[in-house]
C-alpha cells in the first residue's frame, strides 16, 4: 500500500474537494465538547484532540434512526422505508480504537440476519484514520490488539510528523482515492519518524487491561456487589462505549423508531409481569462487565473492548472498569 | 377489503425490521383476559411460503402502538394462516384486544429455534401446560396430533387458576377424544365450580398422580415460572433426566433477531438460540432464568 | 482533616454506632476521588478529603437504607454543606429518618472541577501536568462561588479544616448565585427558546441527571412509564426537551442545587440553570428554599404539566 507525505495545506485542499463530492464528518469544538459534525468549514477540523466524547458508531447507528413508516389511508394500511442517501460519506480523523470498534459492530449487524440500515451506511463511509500521539492516561488499547496507530478497520491512516506534514498511510483502494495526486512519496527520514512517534506513543499508554482468560467461575462471586455499589445504573458508560449496540424499539406517530438503549437501566429487562431477571444493580453491572469480556468472546472470537477509556473518563461516579477487570484476575491468581 | 399501499419504490432489498402486513380475521374470547386471533397474510405468496416450527414466535405491530413477541400457537400443519393467543397485560396487549376483525397489523418472524419435532418422533410425550402457557403447547399439539402415527402416546396435563381461565376450552375437548391421546384438566384449589369434573390442585400435584413414566418419553412444559420450578421437582422425583425436559422460556424482547441485546442469558439469546431449551441446557446457565 | 475524619469514622465503626460510611477514595487517575463504602475500621485509611470530592454521597442513602434498619446501626455519610440540604431533603420526604443517619459534616472551602477538566480532555493534557493551585478561583464550581453553608447547617459530627483556626469565614457569598439565571431572564423569549434548544439538543437520554440526583426517588420515574407513555424514550428534541423540563418541574421547590445532574451531564447541558430558575420563582413566590429545614414542607408537593411557564417557552 502507498505511503505519501502531505503538507497541512494539501490536507485542507483534500477536505475542501471532499466537501464538495461528500459527506464529510470530522471532530470539531462544540463549547467544552469534541464531537464529530458535518465540516462547514475545513479551518474548524480538529486535529489535536484526544478522542471524540461520543465514538464514531453514531454514524453508522444513530441514538436515533427511522426504521420505517405507516401510513392508514381509507381503511389501507402502507410501509415505507426510505432509501438512505447513498453519497459517499467521509468521516475524517477517526481514532484506531473507534475503527476496531466497527469491526465488532460488523459481526453483530451482519450474520444471519443483516441489519440494512447499518450496512449501508458502512458501504457507503470511508474511515480516515488519525494516528494517536498523545493518547490520554485513561487509554489502554494496547491491552486489546489495538494500538495508537493501529490501522485495524481504517481506509487510511494519517500520522501528524510535526512541522506541518503529515505521512499518509493507504489501506484500502476507497482510502488511498481520497489522497490521490497530492503529496509527495515518503523517505527514510519520515518513515524513522513515524516509527519513533508510535514507539513513543505506546510506551506512553500505562494502563493496562489484564482480564482473567474466563471470568465464568467468578459469576456468583459477592465481588460484583462490592464493586458495583457506587455505580449509579446510568446511561453513560454504554450510550459512549464504541461496542455497546443495544437498542429498543418503538412508534413515534407514525414512524417506527430505534434508538440506543442500556443494560445499565432496571427496564431494560423489566417484563409486563414485573419479573425482571437484572432488577439488582450488581446483576446488571456485571452484565456490562460479562458482556465485554466473556459474552461476546464466547460468541465472535474477542473481546467487546477497545480499550478508548471514555467509560472511565465520563463515568459520573469514576467506576473504572480496568481496575475491576484486573482486580478479579488479580484474585483468582491469589487462590 | 383491504389493500395494501405499494411500499416505498426505494425500499431497501431486505429490511429485517419491516413487518409483513396481515389482517385479522377471526377473534376468538378464550377467557377474560386472552384472545386469540386468526391472521391471513395480505401477501398471497407469504401465506404459503411462510412457514414455520411449533415453539417459535413473532413480533406483533400494532401501527402506531408498539411491538410484542407472541408465540405462535397454531399449526404449521394448518396452512394459510396463523394464530396468536394473547393476554391482556400492557401497552401493546391491551391495543391487541381492542382490535376488530379485518384489522390490518404488522407480523415479522418466524424467530426463534422451535421446538425439536424431529427428535419428539417415535417418543411419549407429555404436555404439561399452565394458564397461557398452553399457547405454545397447542401448536405441537395439533402438530402430534396432525402427524399422529409419527408419535407414541400423548399426555396433557393442563392446569388454570380457575375453570374460566382455562383456554381453548372446545379444542380441550377434542383432544380428549383423541385415540392415544390423555388429557387431564387442573384448576387451582378454589378455582372449582360444582360441576367440574377435572382435578383441584396445582399443576405439578397433578403431574405426580397422573404419574407418566420417563421411559421413551419427552416432557414439554410451558408456564408460569413458578410452576415450572415445581414442576421440575415433580420430574426429577419421578427419574426424568434433564436432557428429556423441555421448556420455553421468557425474556423480555425487542428484536428478535439477537441483536438489541436485552434477552440474553450469559452468552446466550433467548429470542434467537432459544426460547426452547432442554432443562440440561438450562442448567448450564449461571444467571438466573 | 484527613487523619480527624479517619479517626473519627474509626471510632463510629470499632463503637458500632454505624453499620457502614458512604464517603471519598482517591481514584485510580490519582488525583480525582471516587464514593467509597467502608464497612470495617481497617479500611478507613481509605478515606479521602480534598478538593475534588465533587459527588454528593447522600444519593446512596436509599439503597444503603436496609443496612441501617433494625436493631440499631445506622450509615454514616460525609457531607459537605450542600450535601446535608439533600440529606435534609431527605428526610422531609419520609425517604430516611434523621435518627438513621450520623451525618459527618466536612467544612468545605469549595470544590473544583476535576474531572470536569473539559480542558484537558479537550487539549489532551495530562492530569499530572496540570497546576493544582493556578488559579483556584477559575476552577472552583460555579455553584461553590455562591455558596452560603461552608459550615454544614445540620451535622452529628464536625470536622473543620485545620487552615481555618478560630472562627470560620463569614458565610455570605460574594456572588450573586443567580447571575446566570438573570442573564438568561434578560433575554427576549425567542432568544431563550433558541438557547434551550440548542441545549436540549446534545441530550443523549442517558439519564444521568436523574440517576445521581439525591432527589430523583421516585421507584417508578415518569420517563419509564408506558401507559400512558409521557415522554418518547427516544432522543430527540422534542422529548428531551419533555424530559429536562419534566424533571426540573418535578425538582421545583425540592433541588438544592448541588449541581450533580450538571457535572454528571456527559452533554454538559446547563441543568442547573433550570432548576435554578425554578428555586429562584419559589423563594420569590414562597419565601421558600429548599433542603434548609427538615421540618417544613416543600411548597409544591406536586406538580401540574400544565402549569404555565414562561421561562422555558
Ligand atoms: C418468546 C415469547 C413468547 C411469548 N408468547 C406469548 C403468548 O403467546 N401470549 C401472550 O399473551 N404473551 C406472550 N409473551 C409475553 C408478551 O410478549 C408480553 O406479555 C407482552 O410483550 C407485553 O406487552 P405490553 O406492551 O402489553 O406490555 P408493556 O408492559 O406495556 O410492555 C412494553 C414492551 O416491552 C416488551 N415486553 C414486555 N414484556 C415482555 C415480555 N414478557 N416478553 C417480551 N417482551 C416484553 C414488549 O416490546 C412490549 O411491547 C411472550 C413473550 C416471549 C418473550
Ligand atoms: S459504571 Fe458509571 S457510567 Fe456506567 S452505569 Fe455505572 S455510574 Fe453510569
Ligand atoms: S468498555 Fe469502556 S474502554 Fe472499553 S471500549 Fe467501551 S467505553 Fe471504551
Ligand atoms: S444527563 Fe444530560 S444527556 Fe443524560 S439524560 Fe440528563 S440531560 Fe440528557
Ligand atoms: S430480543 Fe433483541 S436480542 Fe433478543
Amino acid at each position: 500500500m502507498t505511503e505519501k507525505i502531505v503538507s497541512k495545506e494539501d490536507l485542507k485542499k483534500i477536505l475542501e474537494g471532499l466537501m464538495k463530492t461528500s459527506e464529510l464528518l470530522a471532530p470539531g469544538k462544540e463549547g467544552d465538547l469534541v464531537l464529530f459534525k458535518p465540516v462547514k468549514n475545513p479551518e474548524e477540523v480538529f486535529f489535536a484532540y484526544p478522542n471524540s466524547l461520543k465514538p464514531v458508531k453514531e454514524f453508522f447507528f444513530p441514538p436515533r434512526e427511522e426504521l420505517f413508516k405507516h401510513e392508514i389511508r381509507e381503511g389501507k394500511v402502507g410501509l415505507s422505508s426510505e432509501h438512505q442517501e447513498n453519497r459517499k460519506r467521509v468521516i475524517w480523523g477517526v481514532r484506531p480504537c473507534d475503527a476496531k470498534s466497527l469491526l465488532m459492530f460488523d459481526k453483530m449487524f451482519d450474520g444471519e440476519y443483516k441489519d440494512s440500515y447499518y450496512l449501508e451506511k458502512r458501504a457507503k463511509s470511508v474511515l480516515v484514520g488519525l494516528a494517536c500521539n498523545e493518547p490520554l492516561d485513561s487509554c489502554f488499547c494496547l491491552s486489546l490488539n489495538a494500538g495508537p496507530h493501529a490501522k485495524e478497520g481504517l481506509d487510511v491512516l494519517i500520522t501528524d510528523l510535526g512541522d506541518d506534514s503529515y505521512l499518509v498511510e493507504g489501506i484500502t483502494a476507497k482510502g488511498e482515492e481520497l489522497f490521490q495526486g497530492c503529496g509527495k512519496e515518503s523517505g527514510e527520514g519520515e518513515r524513522t519518524r513515524k516509527k519513533e512517534l508510535e514507539e513513543a506513543a505506546k510506551k506512553k499508554i500505562r494502563k493496562t487491561c489484564q482480564p482473567p482468560p474466563d471470568l465464568e467461575s467468578f459469576f456468583e462471586d459477592p465481588y460484583w456487589e462490592k464493586v458495583s455499589r457506587k455505580c449509579i445504573s446510568c446511561g453513560v458508560c454504554t450510550y459512549l462505549c464504541p461496542t455497546c449496540f443495544c437498542f429498543d424499539l418503538s412508534y413515534e406517530g407514525r414512524d417506527c423508531i430505534r434508538f440506543w438503549d442500556s443494560c445499565s437501566f432496571s427496564p431494560f429487562t423489566k417484563m409486563t409481569s414485573g419479573e425482571n431477571p437484572r432488577r439488582e444493580k450488581k446483576t446488571r453491572y456485571r452484565q456490562r462487565v460479562y458482556h465485554k469480556f466473556s459474552y461476546f468472546k464466547k460468541n465472535f472470537g474477542e473481546i467487546a473492548c477497545v480499550g478508548c477509556g471514555r467509560c472511565l473518563r465520563e463515568c459520573p461516579v469514576k467506576v473504572d472498569i480496568v481496575e475491576i477487570v484486573n482486580q478479579c484476575s488479580k484474585d483468582k491468581t491469589k487462590d | 377489503m383491504t389493500e395494501v399501499l405499494k411500499p416505498g419504490s426505494s425500499e431497501p432489498p431486505e429490511n429485517i425490521y419491516l413487518p409483513h402486513l396481515a389482517a385479522i380475521k377471526e377473534i376468538r374470547e378464550e377467557t377474560q383476559d386472552i384472545k386469540t386471533f386468526k391472521l391471513v397474510f395480505q401477501d398471497e405468496e407469504l401465506r404459503k411460503s411462510f412457514t414455520y416450527k411449533p415453539g417459535q414466535f413473532i413480533e406483533f405491530s400494532i401501527f402506531g402502538v408498539g411491538e410484542s413477541p407472541f408465540c405462535l400457537a397454531s399449526s404449521p400443519t394448518r396452512e394459510g394462516y396463523i394464530e396468536c393467543s394473547i393476554k391482556k397485560m400492557g401497552k401493546v396487549t391491551q391495543a391487541i384486544h381492542d382490535l376488530e376483525e379485518g384489522d390490518i397489523v404488522g407480523i415479522r418472524g418466524p424467530y426463534g429455534n422451535g421446538f425439536p419435532v424431529e427428535e419428539m418422533k417415535g417418543k411419549n410425550l407429555i404436555f404439561v401446560g399452565g394458564g397461557i402457557g398452553l399457547a405454545p403447547l397447542r401448536s405441537l399439539i395439533w402438530n402430534v396430533i396432525d402427524r399422529r402415527d409419527d408419535f407414541k402416546d400423548v399426555i396433557i396435563v393442563y392446569g388454570s387458576r380457575s375453570i374460566a381461565d382455562l383456554v381453548y376450552k372446545d379444542e380441550l375437548k377434542q383432544w380428549q377424544n383423541t385415540p392415544g391421546v390423555k388429557l387431564t384438566l387442573t384448576v387451582d384449589p378454589g378455582g372449582e365450580a360444582e360441576d367440574w369434573k377435572g382435578e383441584i390442585g396445582f399443576v405439578p400435584t397433578i403431574l405426580e398422580k397422573v404419574n407418566p413414566s420417563p421411559g421413551n418419553s419427552l416432557v414439554i412444559t410451558c408456564g408460569p415460572p413458578i410452576m415450572i420450578k415445581f414442576v421440575l421437582v415433580t420430574l426429577n422425583k419421578m427419574n426424568f433426566s434433564s436432557q428429556q425436559i423441555i421448556t420455553t422460556l421468557e425474556r423480555k424482547m425487542t428484536c428478535g433477531l439477537g441483536k438489541c441485546g436485552r434477552c440474553n442469558i450469559g452468552s446466550v439469546y433467548v429470542c434467537k438460540d432459544g426460547p426452547v431449551f432442554t432443562y440440561a441446557q438450562i442448567e448450564q446457565f449461571q444467571e438466573e432464568i | 482533616m484527613i487523619k480527624r475524619l479517619q479517626e473519627k469514622v474509626g471510632k463510629l465503626l470499632r463503637e458500632k454506632k454505624v453499620a457502614l460510611v458512604i464517603g471519598y477514595e482517591m481514584a485510580g487517575d490519582g488525583i480525582s476521588t471516587t464514593p467509597c463504602f467502608i464497612e470495617r475500621e481497617d479500611e478507613v485509611e481509605r478515606l479521602v478529603w480534598n478538593e475534588h470530592c465533587v459527588y454528593n454521597l447522600s444519593r446512596y442513602l436509599i439503597e444503603t437504607r436496609e443496612l441501617a434498619s433494625s436493631p440499631s446501626p445506622k450509615i454514616g455519610v460525609v457531607a459537605k454543606g450542600c450535601d446535608v440540604k439533600s440529606i435534609i431533603g431527605l428526610i422531609q420526604e419520609n425517604q430516611i429518618k434523621r435518627d438513621e443517619v450520623v451525618i459527618i459534616g466536612m467544612e468545605c472551602e469549595g470544590q473544583f472541577d476535576v474531572e470536569g477538566e473539559r480542558q484537558f480532555k479537550v487539549e489532551g493534557l495530562k492530569l499530572k501536568d496540570k497546576d493544582k493551585d493556578k488559579d483556584k478561583e477559575g476552577k472552583l464550581l460555579e455553584k461553590c462561588k455562591a455558596c452560603e453553608v461552608h459550615i454544614p447547617k445540620v451535622y452529628d459530627l464536625l470536622i473543620k479544616d485545620d487552615r481555618n483556626s478560630g472562627a470560620p469565614e463569614p458565610q455570605s457569598p460574594e456572588v450573586n448565585a443567580y447571575a446566570q439565571v438573570e442573564e438568561l431572564e434578560g433575554k427576549s423569549q425567542e432568544e431563550r427558546w433558541q438557547y434551550w434548544k440548542k441545549e436540549f439538543a446534545r441530550c443523549i437520554k442517558c439519564y444521568a441527571c436523574r440517576q445521581v440526583c439525591p432527589l430523583c426517588f421516585c421507584p417508578q420515574c415518569i420517563a419509564d412509564q408506558t401507559l400512558p407513555q409521557w415522554i418518547s424514550p427516544s432522543p430527540s428534541l422534542k422529548g428531551n426537551t419533555t424530559w429536562n423540563i419534566v424533571r426540573a418541574f418535578h425538582l421545583a421547590g425540592r433541588c438544592i442545587d448541588c449541581g450533580e445532574c450538571e457535572r454528571a451531564c456527559p452533554m454538559k447541558i446547563p441543568l442547573r440553570k433550570i432548576n435554578k430558575k425554578l428555586g429562584k420563582e419559589i423563594k420569590e413566590m414562597f419565601d421558600y428554599e429548599a433542603g434548609l429545614d427538615s421540618e417544613a414542607k416543600p411548597p409544591l408537593a406536586d406538580f401540574k404539566l400544565e402549569d404555565p411557564e414562561e421561562f422555558i417557552r
